[in-house]
């Protein structure tokens, strides 16, 4: 069985530690405000270190510590060298090798999401839960819901009553908020909500990178539930989620061990930017992961409304505090391990960002970890090839690499494209032969409207009509994605572990009380 | 708190949401679909998944589907061998596009814009895969038999696609058998599945669009609706009527879906307008696409309509030999006369699908009644404005539209089991005889006369009977034949000659000469530059043909009006060709060039 990559993590020390962590010790809340979990000094320091370096440790080439290898810089190197070389040596030739093979590969993978997509469209690939059989289930596990929050005070109050509504028993329920332990004001919002008793906050100790994943790992120590759950603190999930995973757990085979639930926004209609945001989480979520859930390949985590197996999270070394989309790292991790992901038909809704430089902060730290997810994983591609098979390795290589990839490259071939017609054709066809250009046009063009196209039926599909029209202008939201790409890149060459934060409640929202109802999907 | 010290909670169920087959149960699956396409299987208990009894059933389709494909494959494509290797009964819009298709791959100037704009350009590519085939068997390129063979292909997917439909009304066997079979007889079916023409791979994909836009009208699944719309887009590449079809089917969709939604009526308005769009999208995409690439190429976004051989001008040319529109009521009679001829049932067709509509509250019809009826009007209110000739087979779309229409009229509810089933059965084959078989008479009669069916009769008559007006037609391939010998007899250079492709004849000049490259047509590049200063680029020879009538589109003609009868001071006339079904060509040696090249 799988396991055996990473260290076995069930070591003699741990089971100490955590032990010591989870005695009973004096009670320390008062009524006024939160409990917070205590930990001593050295237990404090133990967990501090594995949760910075725990994945370093057991399997280092599996960690993000160093995003290259030392092999992978030559590699680098020699191919950017060689390349440089061959544009100033044969710029004519070389040229229209990159753009033959990219266009091949761009065809590729336009003829792959539609198959993907069509699979999706006519099976619900999703694990759909039923709300009676929800409802009716007996012997629930302990579930840990682990909740990051750094320097968020204003969303505190709204995710008491978010996380509260979660249909769940609370004596099975161990909801930890996590948060830094210099973050004074996060932690009086939290003792001013007065939060109920199974809620608790785990204050993370200073030290090496302040990252999410940093954070969920040291929670992650503390974690004594079967499952471990994750969600941002502005998130609201559907509140029969939990119950929901637990049953599609038990209706599943035992190598799937992650479900990821379905993300939305609650704030797409407030204006362009969000409803794009919105529009492109449905066809992912919707879509394209199912379908990957589906074909067994490894599915590439959305971050929150995770519920995990903790034995098996922590068996292939839980987060890499030192990715910046460690939940990409952990989906791919999952089925290297021989594990498997499935999408849950429940729905969580998140906060849209509304505002550009705020987008462009989150998606250039996604386009930078989705490289840097790739450049680990990359690292001994033949052993990639021989755990995820031929299957997860393309898949791998399409969603992972593909996705920053596609964006570094869009600007280029719509720069081309633009070129082509304004000078109708003569200077490009100087350049390139007609039987290179023209294929690589007529792909380019099919290509972007196919994808717009579909988005458009994805968003009919989800019946959400009112999002047809930021659908149809995808195009400028591309070429908002490609400044990120460029500045994700930037940063990785630059600053690979800056987590840049995104700046919640910046939609002030009327509807906030409103419960979430559970979304047909 | 205490550390949760339980097992996994880990049931040995089996996986029942696996709905894929794994690659080892294939062959499984196989045998078991091929037993029960014999009738022998029973679907047991545990005996099969439905996952498995949809792969079966696909298999089934397929057999099916194959075997009503390959008999009528192999019926249109000999007769299309008997016109043209026997009869040299040619088609010679057929001979065009698949001209323009060896244009792009084997003229002197070989580029993907030679394909020329003036007409849709799907007829052209979908022959192309056939071309490098020449070398096996030269006849698919020298008697433009590639057309023939892509027609028959088409015109036999679409008689696959007719039984498709009916059994997805659920129409009973004996008649959807019946409806095929008669629809696969009609004699423009087959004639248009035999000659190469495009009108085949355009019902091919109107039959497309409207078996899955009857789909979507039944049970609303967007993918329907999807692959609906692409297909529309393919039937616009095939050609331009496909506009109307598109706008009517776009009506019916947002028609269909602002009715059955609930809420608001801007909601629904909403909804209507993304499912109008998503089966409109693709059509439009492909116009917006060619007519972009027609105008930064040409310079003018629809060539159909500006260029000196599109339809206007080739209608003004040769309006003597074809029915035109001369105003009043005898064009309607006219245009009525060939529908009725070619749908004399019709009307019976529609009202068994009305009824059966009003009675069940199925609005199928729709779908056909749309998408054919699109073309018809099209056909229609062009020809009665005069902006297109009347001929018979513009009007070719009405057959498959009173054939589905008689098979909505003849469409089962689901789960539906009657008593007395072989009464039943009986009295629809009957009625579907009836219905079905008449139009074969009347527009056997139509096809023969000349009045009515004036290209039809020119193609087929001289078959029939020896020595009608049609006749002389059955000489123009050894004619053109003979130009190509003759020139290629005086071994001349690249682009040595020059001339107007576009003029009947010359693209069977070029289809059989053995060194193609030796002229300068019209979809090259340098077309005009050469024909602005010929001698400068090095031609010897032009190639023209007589004035008055097509030839007066003839570039040649139109730039020296005087080539024909004197050479217009610039050439000396070499040969004259005596011309039999041909236009009477003459071929002019430029002055200052040498004559034979070098």
């Amino acid at each position: 069985m799988p396991g055996t990559w990473v260290r076995s993590t069930a070591s003699r020390t741990y089971a100490r530690l955590l032990e010591r962590a989870l005695e009973p010790r004096p009670e320390r809340r008062t009524s006024r405000t939160a409990r917070v979990v205590a930990v001593d000094e050295a237990t404090s320091r133990a967990f501090l270190r594995r949760s910075i370096d725990g994945l370093y440790d057991a399997a280092p080439d599996l960690s993000c510590k160093e995003t290259t290898t030392p092999g992978q810089r030559r590699l680098g190197l020699g191919l950017g060298t060689t390349l440089v070389m061959l544009l100033i040596l044969e710029t004519r030739i070389t040229l229209m090798a990159i753009v033959a093979v990219l266009t091949y590969l761009y065809a590729i993978v336009v003829i792959y999401r539609v198959r993907l997509f069509r699979r999706s469209m006519l099976s619900n690939s999703l694990l759909d839960i039923s709300d009676e059989e929800a409802l009716a289930l007996e012997d629930l596990p302990i579930i840990t819901v682990l909740i990051p929050a750094y320097k968020e005070p204003e969303v505190i109050a709204r995710l008491m009553l978010d996380i509260g509504a979660l249909d769940y028993p609370t004596s099975r329920l161990d909801v930890k908020l996590l948060i830094e332990q210099d973050d004074a004001e996060t932690l009086a919002a939290i003792h001013a909500a007065r939060p109920p008793r199974h809620f608790s906050v785990v204050l993370i100790p200073d030290g090496g990178p302040r990252t999410k994943p940093k954070a969920l790992n040291y929670g992650l120590c503390l974690a004594a539930g079967e499952l471990v759950a994750v969600y941002d603190a502005e998130d609201r999930p559907e509140p029969l989620q939990l119950r929901r995973a637990v049953a599609a757990f038990r209706r599943s085979t035992p190598d799937v061990v992650c479900l990821q639930g379905r993300l939305a926004y609650y704030n797409s209609g407030h204006n362009l930017i969000t409803k794009w945001f919105e529009a492109e989480y449905l066809a992912w979520f919707r879509f394209f992961l199912p379908g990957l859930a589906e074909r067994h390949v490894p599915v590439p985590l959305g971050g929150t409304s995770n519920v995990m197996r903790r034995k098996e999270l922590q068996e292939v070394g839980g987060w890499d505090p030192y990715n910046v989309t460690e939940d990409a790292d952990l989906g791919i991790r999952f089925h290297r391990a021989g594990y498997r992901t499935g999408v849950l038909a429940s729905t969580t809704l998140e906060e849209a960002n509304s505002d550009f430089v705020n987008w462009a902060k989150q998606r250039s730290r996604w386009q930078k970890g989705y490289l840097q997810t790739w450049l680990v994983h990359m690292r001994d591609p033949r052993r990639l090839w021989r755990e995820l098979g031929p299957s997860g390795f393309f898949n791998f290589n399409f969603f992972v690499g593909g996705t920053p990839l596609l964006a570094l490259m869009n600007p280029v071939f719509w720069a081309l494209t633009i070129l082509w017609f304004v000078t109708e054709s003569s200077l490009i066809g100087n350049l390139f032969p007609p039987l290179i250009y023209f294929p690589a046009l007529a792909c380019w063009v099919i290509g972007n409207a196919v994808v717009v196209y579909l988005g458009v039926v994805s968003v009919e599909l989800d019946g959400q009509p009112e999002l047809a029209v930021a659908a149809l202008l995808a195009p400028l939201y591309w070429v908002m994605m490609s400044v990120a790409a460029y500045k994700a890149a930037w940063q990785l060459v630059r600053n690979p572990s800056l987590w840049e934060k995104t700046a919640h409640g910046l939609t002030a929202n009327p509807a906030a009380a409103a419960p979430v109802q559970r979304m047909a999907s | 708190m205490s550390v949760d010290t339980r097992p996994l909670a880990v049931l040995p169920q089996p996986d029942a949401r696996r709905r894929f087959v794994r690659a080892g149960d294939h062959r499984q699956l196989l045998e078991a679909a091929l037993r029960s396409s014999r009738g022998v299987l029973r679907w047991g208990r545990g005996a099969a998944t439905s996952g498995a009894r949809n792969f079966a059933r696909g298999i089934g389709r397929r057999r099916v589907g194959l075997s009503i494909f390959l008999p009528a494959f192999v019926a249109y494509v000999t007769i299309g061998a008997l016109l043209s290797f026997r009869y040299h009964s040619f088609a010679g819009d057929a001979q065009s596009r698949l001209a323009n298709a060896f244009y792009v791959l084997y003229s002197r100037d070989p580029h993907l814009a030679a394909i020329g704009f003036v007409w849709n350009p799907l007829p052209s590519i979908s022959v192309m895969p056939l071309l490098p085939l020449k070398a096996i068997f030269p006849g698919l390129v020298t008697y433009a038999f590639g057309s023939n063979v892509m027609s028959s292909v088409f015109m036999a997917g679409s008689v696959v696609l007719v039984h498709s439909f009916l059994r997805d009304l659920r129409v009973r066997v004996g008649a959807r058998v019946a409806i095929t079979t008669l629809f696969a007889l009609q004699p423009m079916i087959i004639l248009y599945g035999a000659n190469g023409m495009s009108e085949a791979i355009f019902l091919f994909f109107l039959l497309l669009t409207t078996r899955r836009l009857a789909s979507w009208i039944d049970a609303r699944r967007t993918w329907d609706l999807v692959l609906g719309g692409v297909a529309l887009a393919f039937a616009y590449l095939a050609r331009v009527e496909a506009v109307v079809p598109a706008m009517l089917a776009f009506s019916v969709v947002a028609a269909v879906t602002g009715l059955s939604t609930a809420g608001a009526w801007r909601e629904r308005a909403r909804v209507a307008a993304l499912n109008g769009f998503l089966f409109a999208a693709p059509a439009a995409f492909a116009f917006v696409i060619w007519a972009t690439i027609s105008w930064i190429i040409v310079g003018h976004p629809l060539e159909q309509f500006s260029s000196q051989y599109g339809n206007a001008s080739q209608l003004q040319a040769e309006g003597e030999r074809f029915v035109t529109n001369r105003g009043g009521i005898g064009s309607l009679r006219f245009i009525t006369l060939q529908l009725s001829a070619l749908a004399a049932t019709l009307p019976i067709a529609f009202a068994a699908a009305a009824w059966v509509s009003v009675r069940r509250r199925d609005l199928r019809w729709l779908a056909p009644a749309s998408v054919f009826g699109g073309v018809v009007l099209f056909t229609v209110v062009t020809f009665l404005r005069g902006q297109t000739a009347g001929h018979l087979r513009y009007c070719i779309a009405v057959i498959p539209l009173w054939v589905l229409l008689l098979g909505c009229g003849l469409a089962r509810p689901a789960g539906h089991m009657g008593g007395r089933r072989w009464l039943r059965s009986l009295a629809a084959i009957c009625f579907a005889v009836v219905v079905a078989a008449v139009p074969i008479g009347t527009s056997a009669l139509a096809m023969s006369d000349k009045r009515v069916g004036p290209e039809e009769h020119s193609h087929l008559g001289y078959i029939l009977k020896p020595g009608s007006a049609g006749y002389e037609l059955r000489f123009a391939h050894d004619s053109a034949q003979g130009i190509a010998s003759y020139l290629d007899g005086i071994r001349l250079p690249r682009g040595a000659v020059l001339m107007d492709n576009f003029t009947p004849c010359t693209p069977l000049v070029v289809l059989g000469s053995r060194h193609p490259k030796q002229f300068v047509i019209t979809n090259d590049r340098d077309f005009q530059r050469v024909l602005a200063d010929p001698i400068a680029f090095h031609a010897k020879y032009v190639l023209v043909p007589p004035r008055g009538g097509l030839g007066d589109l003839n570039e040649i003609n139109r730039q020296y009006p005087t080539m024909y009868e004197s050479g217009a001071g610039i050439a000396k006339l070499a040969h004259e060709f005596s011309g039999k079904g041909c236009p009477a060509f003459r071929l002019y040696q430029l002055s200052g060039s040498t004559g034979r090249g070098g």
